[in-house]
């Protein structure tokens, strides 16, 4: 009972795709599943990427399917499994899935991002030493700039901290503002805004290399041909007119294209970590 | 049926309360239901709007336990009977997540089933656009709406329970209060209602009973009343009743049968006769002593209605015959239907008798009375006589040839007998007011004029004593009155003069005003104001008593009968007005009398004066009082006065107008004034070229040739001498104001008087008196006035001379042997008759033939010491021509004859025409003033004759007063006394419209105007003097 009414939830969402598509892109093949990692709640998740999908479907005339785990670990976890056609996530380059097989072939637009140990404007801390001991927030224990790369940095300095996670990246500027920790370790880009919108003043003790947005990897069961229809529709993106409140709904800067050698340093921060 | 009030009201309370509640709440619920289906909704849209995330969340992912628990944890409140999700489609249910059992809203089921809830269900789609996850269909819970309502009702419920009783409780207190009033009436009306009508309710606060409470006791009041009203009234009919049985008067009534229905006491006394014998029987019956005619008798008894009486003469058996007055009165019933009649009698023989008594009385006081007023005629008439003869002869004594002493002697006489003439004067006045035999004349009269005569002769001796008399009559008060000129004029001499008697210096004023108050009659008030002696305040209220002098000394000094005021008091009295006096001791004395006189109608109005009207008069006078009459004068002739109070603020007056162009037109100042006197201002005046034209006329209280004279070099205008009449002064005024003749008005009275007989020479004069000192009194009068006399003592010698003489009057006396006046007058008149009816030849060279020729009968003055009232009626009832009373005083005398002077003047015997030295003295001495005068008098003369011409050929007696008027003062001017005396004879015919008199009087006036035109010619041809016998200066 429970499978097929699940099958059913499952189904309707790509019955309504094909509805709104007109007849012009008649789904010829089972959908391709399209998984999400879990950066936000599954209902913001799917309200952004269910139009990005719908537009990708309908452009490359490659159904795709959202999907994504109830948590980051089920997400993984079917990620491990390969139950994912194609997915937009960077936990594929962490070790334990080097047997898997995804490979990146496009990515979330825009600038690099950095990781920046902030401190309150008028803190005494100048550097990542003189937190040894100290309170530090981060966002989640998940993430990678705002989690796996300040460890490393921590590592490396040769200072272990208290860690506090706050949950997500303002949860942790909002615990320095308020003084209950000493430090947050934060995406550069969330800090500006941040810092601009509260009035606070920051100073950032350490800035991390850069590192890209999460790419779109694919499977490696999925034919080339597929793969190029969906990584040019994604890469039009920005240039097509129909895309554009598309994109503006998801706040979405577009797809650039990609490779897994874009993502060197993303894999060598996991490997520190992992050791 | 219910038949407490109470009960109905406390019902009717219930069940309003109960009714009104139920309606309340049925409106109340269903408002409520209605708040509450829509908040429900609300509520439900609100839950379903943030389930959805939620349930996304879950969706998204797949995990339906979630979803399913997140509904029922939305609806763990119970808001929703049903809650269900469905697939995309909205029909494939994915799970129901509805709770299991239903709750229990608390309310019983009655109540659910009342409520009709509108409760449908609401969906919503879970979706992630554009993908639909599922649908939830939820149905609210009517539970919680049936659970508020049902905790609202039971409140409402509650709180109309409570109302309810609390009304009741207060209700049930209200009533018993307000319906013990209404059981406490009740009980009263019923307790009156038993008798007791002393019973009254007390009065309530309660405004619904109030009204009620005091209906009752005002009703209560009004038959206490009535009852006892009921009961003194039947006790006074009783008495009534009782009264007229044993009252002393006979009373009876009689049915229209004329059957006796009552008889009482009185009537069975009086008639002799007892009930029994008259009750039922005809009213005839008392008149049983004069059969025959007892029904007619008793038919007028019935007849005879109250105040007149029937009386008749009954003789009861054995009693003395009696008078009887009796009457009846118709009786009516209640229905005003004539029943019967009541008689009431009554025994009038004393009565009678002592009328009859009365009226013998009353006969024999009256007989009295005429005998006293026979008296009081005789002794007036017995008196005169002799004293004519005394005043008389000493007249004529006096007028012959004697020594010095002897003129002395016989003037002392004269002096004497005068005043014994005046103590009998008075003395027979007051007689006469005392026995009421003092009647007032009603005569119309020019008052102003009788005021002036009064004062003439009391100016002279004011003047002597160096007073002032002015004499003021208020604009107001008419021209012309009706009353007793010769009275008012007693009155006048009376108080005026003793003002002047008792004032040693200072002023006399009179003044005349309405009486303030007076209605519609004319009541005048005058005043004599002195500053004399004054009188002391213990004598002010009896100085009006006979023989009373303010002191016995004062009678010594002033001499008098003391009877002056009393007979002053008793005339005011008759002519309706009163006399008081205000005085200061040493101050003066102000006589105040009022007199109700009536204003004449149909008297000839003084004609409208053509003087410039608004023309500005200055009025200079150092004396308050004249300055007013003056002002109040020249008001009344609608000049424009101003007054001063002496020369220098006249001067001062007349620089200011100078200088605003403003100049009288005419000056009017007093002689002596303290600062600058009357002379001085004129000259002043002449002195400025810008004055020089203004007319001056100056009065004076002086009249001495020097006076006038310096008067008149100064540029006086017209100079009058104090006091001043309102004629005199508005001639003045005309004179100066029209200069074609300057005109010098002397005050003429007592030169006329002296110069009168001058113009009255050549009657021929029949005198029939049987006292042969009044004889010689009479004929040595006229004689000395030129006249010719012949005297007979009878009447009957007076037919026989008139038959055989001619005469132009004759004097008559009245009490004569043989034919008394009245006798022998009717013979003449009798004889004249027979002459004009052609029966009787006109005797030649009788008095017959002169009146014949004269177109007249022959005219007889009454010749009487009877100066009674009604003598002189009397006398011209008896068709004489006028009246004398003795005795006879020269002026009266002269007065008496002039209109029957003779029509021609014989040449030889005239008298001069003109008087040269009075001409010259008014012209104050000044010979080229009297030439002037003389020559306008000349020029102006025909025009003046030409206007009175034709005045008398119109008949308009106004214009032929108006030109004599105008001749009499241009004549007199120049001394033209004769021409005077017809111009004022012609003036007063033309006043009193005796236009019969005026022709012949007009010939003899341009007769005399020729005489004087000629002898004036003659002076200004430079005629030399002529000196007369008489020592008067003529031309």
């Amino acid at each position: 009972v429970m499978t097929s009414r699940r099958f059913v939830v499952l189904l309707a969402p790509v019955l309504l795709a094909a509805a709104t598509a007109g007849g012009v892109a008649v789904a010829e093949q089972t959908p391709l599943t399209f998984g999400v990692l879990n950066q936000q709640s599954a209902a913001l998740t799917a309200e952004r990427w269910n139009p990005i999908l719908e537009y990708v479907g309908s452009t490359s005339g490659v159904a795709l399917r959202f999907r994504m785990g109830a948590t980051v670990q089920d997400t993984n976890a079917m990620m491990g499994r390969g139950e994912f056609d194609f997915m937009f996530t960077n936990h594929n380059f962490r070790p334990e899935y080097d047997g898997v097989g995804y490979r990146a072939i496009a990515r979330w637009g825009g600038d690099p991002i950095r990781m920046v140990v902030a401190v309150i404007h008028d803190s005494r801390i100048t550097g990542l030493g003189q937190l040894a001991g100290k309170k530090v927030a981060f966002p989640s224990r998940d993430a990678f700039v705002g989690y796996a790369v300040p460890m490393v940095a921590f590592k490396k300095a040769g200072v272990q901290v208290e860690e506090v996670f706050a949950g997500n990246q303002e949860g942790a500027m909002a615990q320095v503002k308020t003084r209950r920790v000493e430090a947050a370790a934060v995406n550069s880009r969330f800090l500006a805004q941040y810092s601009e919108r509260e009035g606070v003043e920051f100073r950032a003790i350490y800035t991390s290399e850069p590192f890209p947005e999460l790419a779109v990897v694919v499977h490696p069961r999925v034919p080339a041909s597929v793969v190029d229809k969906v990584r040019q529709a994604l890469v039009a993106m920005t240039t097509d007119p129909i895309a554009g409140p598309v994109l503006e709904q998801a706040k979405c800067p577009g797809f650039e294209p990609a490779t897994d050698r874009d993502y060197d340093g993303v894999r060598r921060i996991y490997r520190s970590i992992a050791q | 049926v219910i038949r407490s009030l109470r009960t109905l009201l406390l019902g009717l309370t219930v069940v309003a309360v109960v009714v009104v509640t139920l309606c309340d709440l049925a409106v109340s619920v269903k408002m409520r239901m209605d708040t509450a289906e829509s908040r429900l909704a609300e509520n439900t849209q609100r839950l379903l709007a943030a389930s959805q995330p939620l349930l996304l969340n879950a969706l998204v992912v797949g995990d339906l336990a979630s979803a399913e628990q997140t509904v029922r944890n939305l609806n763990a409140g119970r808001v929703w009977r049903r809650a269900r999700l469905y697939e995309a489609d909205g029909r494939t249910l994915i799970f129901d997540a509805s709770p299991e059992e239903r709750g229990d809203s608390g309310a019983p089921t009655w109540f659910g089933r009342l409520l009709v809830l509108d409760l449908s269900e609401a969906r919503v789609e879970i979706a992630a656009s554009p993908t639909v996850y599922a649908v939830l269909a939820v149905v609210p819970s009517e539970e919680e709406v049936e659970r508020v309502l049902w905790q609202e009702t039971r409140t409402m419920l509650t709180l109309a329970v409570v109302l309810l009783v609390t009304l009741a409780v207060l209700l049930h207190f209200i009533l018993i209060y307000g319906l013990r009033s209404v059981r406490a009436l009740g009980d009263s009306a019923s307790r009156f209602g038993a008798g007791d009508l002393t019973v009254r309710m007390p009065e309530t606060p309660l405004a619904e009973i109030a009204p009620t409470v005091r209906a009752f006791n005002t009703m209560a009041q009004n038959l206490e009343g009535l009852m006892v009203e009921l009961q003194a009234k039947e006790a006074a009919n009783r008495q009534l009743a009782a009264s007229v049985e044993q009252s002393e008067e006979a009373i009876l009534t009689v049915d229209l049968e004329r059957a006796v229905k009552t008889w009482n006491v009185g009537a069975r006394r009086l008639f002799g006769r007892s009930a029994d014998e008259m009750l039922g029987h005809s009213v005839a019956r008392i008149f049983d002593g004069h059969p025959g005619e007892a029904d007619a008798l008793a038919g007028r008894l019935i007849e005879t209605r109250p105040p007149e009486r029937l009386e008749f003469t009954l003789t009861p058996a054995g009693a003395a015959t009696v008078v009887v007055a009796a009457s009846a009165s118709q009786l009516h019933d209640e229905a005003g239907r004539h029943t019967g009649y009541i008689v009431v009698a009554r025994d009038v023989t004393t009565l009678k008798a002592a009328e009859r008594a009365l009226q013998q009385a009353k006969e024999a006081a009256e007989a009295a009375n005429r005998a006293k007023a026979e008296f009081l005629a005789t002794m007036s008439h017995e008196i005169r006589t002799p004293m004519n003869g005394v005043l008389g002869m000493n007249d004529l004594l006096l007028a012959s040839d004697l020594t010095a002493a002897q003129r002395e002697y016989a003037t002392l006489v004269q002096t004497s007998a005068r005043a014994l003439l005046q103590v009998i004067n008075d003395i027979l006045d007051f007689s006469k007011i005392e026995a009421g035999r003092m009647e007032l004349e009603t005569l119309a009269f020019d008052l102003r004029a009788t005021i002036g005569e009064a004062l003439k002769p009391l100016a002279l001796r004011a003047h002597e004593k160096g007073l002032e008399l002015v004499s003021a009559v208020h604009s107001a008060v008419p021209a012309h009155v009706v009353g007793d000129p010769g009275r008012l004029r007693q009155i006048l001499v009376n108080l005026v003069g003793n003002a002047v008697k008792f004032t040693g210096r200072g002023e006399v004023v009179v003044r005349v005003e309405p009486h303030a108050g007076a209605g519609s009659d004319l009541e005048l008030h005058f005043v004599v104001r002195d500053t004399g002696v004054g009188v002391p305040a213990a004598k002010r209220d009896m100085i009006f008593d006979a023989f009373t002098q303010a002191d016995s000394s004062t009678t010594r000094r002033f001499g008098g009968t003391g009877l002056g005021l009393a007979i002053t008091k008793r005339l005011v009295q008759l002519m309706q007005g009163r006399i008081w006096l205000e005085s200061e001791e040493g101050w003066g004395s102000a006589f105040h009398f009022t007199a109700r006189l009536a204003e004449a109608t149909g008297v000839a109005v003084v004609p409208e004066l053509r003087q410039p009207e608004g023309l500005r008069v200055l009025v200079v006078d150092d004396n308050a009082e004249s300055r007013r009459m003056l002002v109040e004068m020249l008001g009344a002739w609608r000049f424009a006065p101003r007054a001063v109070d002496g020369g220098r603020a006249a001067l001062a007056a007349l620089d200011q107008a100078r200088l605003s162009g403003d100049v009288p037109g005419l000056v009017i100042t007093d002689h002596e004034m303290p600062d600058v006197d009357g002379i001085t201002l004129t000259l002043r005046l002449k002195a400025d070229a810008a004055l020089a034209a203004i007319p001056t006329v100056m009065l004076s209280s002086s009249s001495l040739p020097q006076d006038v004279a310096r008067a008149r070099r100064a540029g006086v205008g017209a100079f009058l001498s104090k006091p001043v009449t309102q004629s005199e002064l508005l001639d003045a005024i005309m004179s100066v104001l029209t200069p074609t003749l300057e005109v010098m008005v002397e005050a003429p009275a007592s030169s006329t008087r002296t110069t009168a007989g001058h113009g009255q020479h050549g009657l021929r004069v029949l005198v029939a008196e049987d006292n042969v000192v009044n004889q010689r009194v009479a004929a040595g009068l006229l004689e000395r006035r030129g006249h010719r006399v012949v005297v007979v003592g009878t009447g009957r010698a007076v037919l026989g001379a008139l038959e055989s003489q001619p005469f132009d009057v004759v004097l008559m006396d009245i009490e004569m042997p043989e034919l008394d006046g009245f006798e022998a007058t009717a013979a003449v008149r009798a004889y004249e008759k027979e002459i004009r009816s052609g029966m009787r030849p006109v005797p030649p060279g009788s008095a017959y033939a002169v009146a014949h020729d004269n177109d007249r009968r022959i005219p007889i003055l009454a010749l009487t010491a009877h100066a009674m009232k009604g003598m002189e009626e009397r006398c011209l009832a008896a068709r004489m021509d006028g009246y004398l009373s003795k005795p006879v005083q020269a002026e009266m005398l002269d007065a008496a004859l002039a209109p029957y002077r003779p029509r021609s003047q014989p040449v030889a015997a005239a008298p001069a025409a003109i008087d040269r030295g009075a001409a010259l003295r008014a012209a104050g001495g000044d010979e080229s003033l009297l030439a002037e005068l003389v020559r306008l008098f000349l020029e102006d003369c025909p025009t003046r004759v030409a206007e009175l011409r034709a005045a008398v050929a119109a008949g308009e007696p106004i214009r032929i007063e108006r030109s004599s008027h105008a001749i009499k003062g241009s004549v007199a001017t120049l001394g033209a006394r004769i021409a005077h005396d017809l111009a004022a004879e012609l003036e007063r015919a033309a006043r009193e419209s005796r236009l019969a008199d005026v022709p012949a009087l007009l010939r003899a006036l341009e007769a005399e105007l020729d005489r004087v035109g000629g002898a004036l010619r003659r002076v200004t041809h430079g005629d030399g003097l002529a000196i007369s016998t008489s020592g008067v200066d003529v031309l």
